[in-house]
This record gives structure tokens, C-alpha cells and sequence, in this order.
């Protein structure tokens, strides 16, 4: 984490793609088919797959994940902000973004509206009223600020496509 | 019934949009797709029409037309639809500058070694005559389903040795063209003509190159607008102008509008030479000059080697303070610049010995050269002392 990010080349097996997802929404459905249509598109692409294992802190592994990713796309659902591994993945996904200056994050809203994200509300506010019970006031807020922040990047809406948005670059 | 076609509609929907992922995270992730500005004001609508034209999926050749003057964004738009086109064909191909190309090398075989090359993906055989290209890529590339781009055609001749016939191109390929004479469009089944900026857009276009921001500072609305005013919807005088005036006090201002006043509007080579005279020192200046007449697509390295070299001393801040000031970019670590701001560059130093020029302080161009080597040899020791340097 602390080297000096000129120095540092793309090691051998980075990944171009780092998928960020609330398994419990998405897991199966939309996340398992465009990890697929990554993969087959040639595209080496990370999803965490052990959920259940994981301890107080992001892993080594999986931070490292990250950091050499070239892209993050982050899938909003509706639980996303509900785990609060999701959120510490945000943070750091943003951490590196705006520490280097060639990493891309991506959001995909799905089925949610992306100014819900950006101040959390609707599904993200109830999710946060038990964060604030539970959790200590610095870590809240970091989170409420990535969301912020994330809901503010230019990324798909799943919805808008659906009543013929064009996409655009 | 109703809940079935329902499912159906949200997996086909979703197919799609994961299709539209991923062929954007593939632009991202390849190199190759092209470089365009951040911040492009006014375009996103006539790249769209663009875009939904080409990108229906027909089996006849589709040829679009872009027009327009020069700095009015025609390449800008062109990149734009290749960009999100490129991945939905066998090959694709970005022709760049093609007519200074075709000028520099005395025709347009480098060109369609270049249209062969980028979508069979391997080097063509030899063309030796712009007639063997013709019949190299009417064979090569009629079973292929290709996008291509012709950016700035100035004469049916380089249009016709590229793609002289549709057929030249497999059923379902698409062609844009970007030209400043919509005579040279006739063949095309839609043509786009970009209009300038409207004033608001222009503004905003402006204050981002002269203030970072959407809209100008407090103090400098009026001369904001000013400024504005004399640029007529350009958007290469409005980024160059505003880049210019970047950082300048008021009456810096003043003085750079009290200057563009003075130049017709149609003028916009005189426009621009304003940012060119606004340049401190002439080191810089230099440096300029020498990039507009022999560094334009040279790797970055190479241009700080050779101009450090002239100037005895550590040419990257000035080459910084030319990105700046928008007369050149930096891409994938090569130097280029507008066309527009090339020919202004070039008529800096012509118009410095119109008529003779072995007097000029620059020569760019084989004929040029060999005439002052051939027929003043007299002068060639002088040239060779006082400019011999600078040709490469």
C-alpha cells in the first residue's frame, strides 16, 4: 500500500476487473451473468467468493485485488449498503482511485435510483439508521461519504436502459 | 401470459445492457480506442444521431458524411461514434489526417497500408503504386464486416484510392468521412453538418479552459462574454483562447480581446496566432515553431531530446506550458496538434521570407528543401549553419 505509485508496474495476473457486489442481491442473477459475459469476453475479472469468511477487515487478498485492478465496477442493489463489507470495499476502491490517477470506477445502479446512493436513501437510509447504532461515528461517516461520491461518478443505470436510454460513453 | 413476456422482456433487456458493459469496459481497457477531450460541450446529440444511424444493423454499406469548417469538432465527433462503434465489427480502422498524410508522402499508398494493416491485423503485402492498394484492399476486405474513418478528405482522389466502391467492403460495414467541402459527400446516404456553439455553450466550453470550472469567475463575466463573442462557436478558438487567457489579470484580458477584435471572424488562423504572440519568451515560441513544422506525431522523448538540444537546457516546461495552453497535446506520449494550429505555426515562419525559402528560419517540406539544396548551393553552407539544424 505503501509504495510509491510510479514505481510500480501492473504485476503478472492483475486483474482487469474488480467486481464489488451485494451477494444476497445480485450474487446469482445479474452479477453471476456479467461476470460470464466478462470472462468470455476475455476480461479478468475478480469477484470475491467467499462472503461468509470473512473477518473484521478486508483481507490482504482482497485489497490487493483492487489496487491492481484497471477498472471496479461497483453493482448498487438495494442491500448494498447494508453490508458493511461492501462499504469497507467501497472505501477502498475509492482510495485508489483517487490515488491513482488511471484507475476507473464504474457504478451500476440496479434498480435503484442513483441519487438514493448519493444520499442514501430510501432502502440505503434504513440500512444506515442500524450502521449509527451499531457502528463508531469515524467509520459511518467514511461510508456516507463514498456513497456520496459514488453516486456523483457517470456510470449505467439499469433501469434508464430499459425505457431506451442510449448509453453513452 | 402477460407475466412470462414480462420475465422475458427484463432478461432480454438485461442481456443487452451487460452487452453495453462490457463493450464499454473493452473500450476502456484497450488502448486503442481513441482519445477524446473530457469535456465536450454541445456534441452529445449529433453524435447520438450519428451513432443510431450506423449503429442499425443493416447488410447494405453505410457511408456518413461530416462537414463543417475547420476547429468546428468534426474528428472530435468522428472519434466519438468510432469510439463507441469499433467493438461491434471484424476490424476497424481510424484514417487520420488524410490529406496532410497524403501531401507528406506524395499519395495515399501509406494510407491504405494502414487500412490494411489495422483490420487484417498483419502487415500488407508491398503496395508500390496507389493501383496495387486499390486492388489490395477491394480483395482483402470486401468479405469483412469493417468500420472506417476517413478524417479530413480534401479531394475525391484520396477518397476513391481508400474506398473507391462500396463493395470494396463486406455487407454491413460502416464509413464515416469527415471533410470541410460537403462536395466531396455525394456518395454519402446521410450527411451531418456540425453548427457552431450556441453562446451558452460556448461559454461553458471556454470558462473550462480559462477557469476549470462551468461558468467564469466573478469578476470576469463581462469579459468572459467578450472573449466569447469573437471566437463565433468555435470550439478550437474557444478552448485555445480560454487556455490563453488562463491565469492572466484583467487587463492581460484587455489586451488579448482588444487584439481579437481587431481580426475578421472568418479569420480564425489570425485568432489563434494571438495565443502563439501571447507565448512569453521565444524559446517557447521556438519550440512551438519547431513542433508545427517537424515534431507533429513524434513520441514525446524524442521532441524533449532534440529541442533540449537546441536550447541547452530542460525543454519539458516549456512543453508543459504548450499543453496548457492548449497549442499542442500530449497523447499516449506523443506530441500532435489541430491542423489549424499547424498551418498557423507554418505561416508564422513562411511569411518570414515568402518567396525565398532558403531565407526561412524553418523547411518542412521535400520540395522546399530540395530546391534550396539544389538550386542555392551557394547559400547551402549559410543554410546549413544558420537551419541546418532544424531540418530532420
Amino acid at each position: 500500500m505503501t509504495e510509491p505509485e510510479s514505481s510500480r508496474c501492473r504485476p503478472e495476473g492483475a486483474y482487469d476487473v474488480f467486481l464489488s457486489f451485494r451477494g444476497e442481491d445480485t450474487r446469482k442473477t445479474f452479477t453471476d451473468h456479467l461476470y460470464t459475459a466478462l470472462v468470455q469476453a476475455g476480461i479478468h475479472t475478480f469477484r470475491d467468493d467467499d462472503e461468509l469468511s470473512r473477518g473484521e477487515e478486508i483481507s490482504k487478498h482482497l485489497l490487493r485485488a483492487i489496487q491492481e485492478s484497471k477498472i471496479s465496477i461497483v453493482v448498487f442493489s438495494k442491500g448494498y449498503a447494508s453490508s458493511r463489507w461492501c462499504l469497507n470495499e467501497l472505501v477502498e476502491i475509492l482510495k485508489c482511485k483517487n490515488r491513482k490517477t488511471d484507475q476507473i470506477v464504474l457504478p451500476i445502479f440496479y434498480d435503484i435510483d442513483p441519487s438514493d446512493v448519493r444520499k442514501q436513501n430510501g432502502s440505503f437510509a434504513e440500512a444506515f439508521v442500524k450502521h449509527e447504532e451499531r457502528f463508531e461515528e469515524k467509520l459511518v461517516k467514511e461510508w456516507r461519504k463514498a456513497l456520496e461520491e459514488s453516486g456523483n461518478l457517470s456510470g449505467w443505470n439499469h433501469n434508464d436502459m430499459a425505457n431506451g436510454y442510449a448509453f453513452s460513453l | 401470459m402477460e407475466s412470462i413476456s414480462l420475465v422475458l422482456s427484463m432478461s432480454r433487456h438485461e442481456a443487452k445492457f451487460i452487452k453495453e458493459v462490457v463493450k464499454d469496459v473493452l473500450n476502456k481497457l484497450d488502448p486503442k480506442y481513441l482519445y477524446v477531450p473530457e469535456r465536450l460541450v454541445g456534441m452529445d446529440r449529433l453524435a447520438h444521431n450519428i451513432f443510431d444511424f450506423l449503429s442499425t444493423a443493416t447488410d447494405d454499406v453505410r457511408i456518413v458524411g461530416i462537414h463543417g469548417m475547420p476547429g468546428i469538432g468534426k474528428t472530435t465527433i468522428a472519434k466519438v461514434v468510432f469510439n463507441q462503434l469499433c467493438y461491434g465489427f471484424e476490424g476497424s480502422c481510424f484514417l487520420s489526417n488524410i490529406n496532410e498524410t497524403s501531401k507528406q508522402f506524395n499519395g495515399p499508398a501509406p494510407l491504405q497500408k494502414q487500412l490494411l494493416h489495422d483490420i487484417l491485423k498483419q502487415d500488407a503485402a508491398n503496395i508500390n503504386c496507389d493501383d496495387r492498394g486499390k486492388v489490395l484492399i477491394k480483395e482483402r476486405l470486401r468479405r469483412k464486416r469493417v468500420l472506417v474513418v476517413a478524417d479530413d478528405v480534401a479531394y475525391l482522389d484520396q477518397l476513391n484510392a481508400l474506398m473507391g466502391e462500396r463493395s470494396w467492403f463486406g455487407p454491413g460495414s460502416r464509413v464515416i468521412i469527415t471533410t470541410r467541402d460537403s462536395n466531396l459527400l455525394r456518395e454519402a446516404d446521410q450527411t451531418y453538418r456540425i453548427k457552431e456553439l450556441t453562446r451558452d455553450d460556448s461559454l461553458r466550453l471556454f470558462s473550462w479552459h480559462a477557469f476549470k470550472d462551468t461558468k467564469p469567475a466573478e469578476d470576469y463575466i463581462e469579459l468572459s462574454k467578450d472573449a466569447v463573442d469573437y471566437c463565433g462557436g468555435l470550439p478550437l478558438a474557444l478552448e485555445v483562447m480560454g487556455a490563453c487567457l488562463s491565469g492572466k489579470n484583467r487587463d492581460g484580458w484587455k489586451c488579448v480581446i482588444d487584439k481579437l477584435r481587431r481580426i475578421p471572424n472568418h479569420d480564425i488562423q489570425g485568432k489563434l496566432r494571438i495565443s502563439f504572440d501571447a507565448l512569453d519568451g521565444e524559446e517557447l515560441q521556438n519550440a512551438f515553431l519547431d513542433i508545427a513544422c517537424f515534431f507533429i506525431d513524434r513520441k514525446k522523448e524524442y521532441v524533449a531530446k532534440v529541442l533540449g538540444a537546441r536550447c541547452g537546457y530542460n525543454p519539458e516546461v516549456d512543453l508543459e506550458t504548450l499543453r496548457e495552453r492548449s497549442l499542442i497535446k500530449v497523447l499516449g506520449g506523443t506530441v500532435t496538434m489541430h491542423d489549424l494550429l499547424r498551418d498557423m505555426g507554418r505561416e508564422v515562419v513562411r511569411e518570414s521570407s515568402p518567396k525565398e525559402p532558403g531565407k526561412r528560419t524553418r523547411i518542412w517540406n521535400q520540395e522546399d528543401a530540395w530546391n534550396v539544396l539544389d538550386h542555392q548551393k551557394v547559400r547551402a553552407q549559410c543554410i546549413h549553419e544558420s537551419i541546418g539544424m532544424r531540418i530532420f
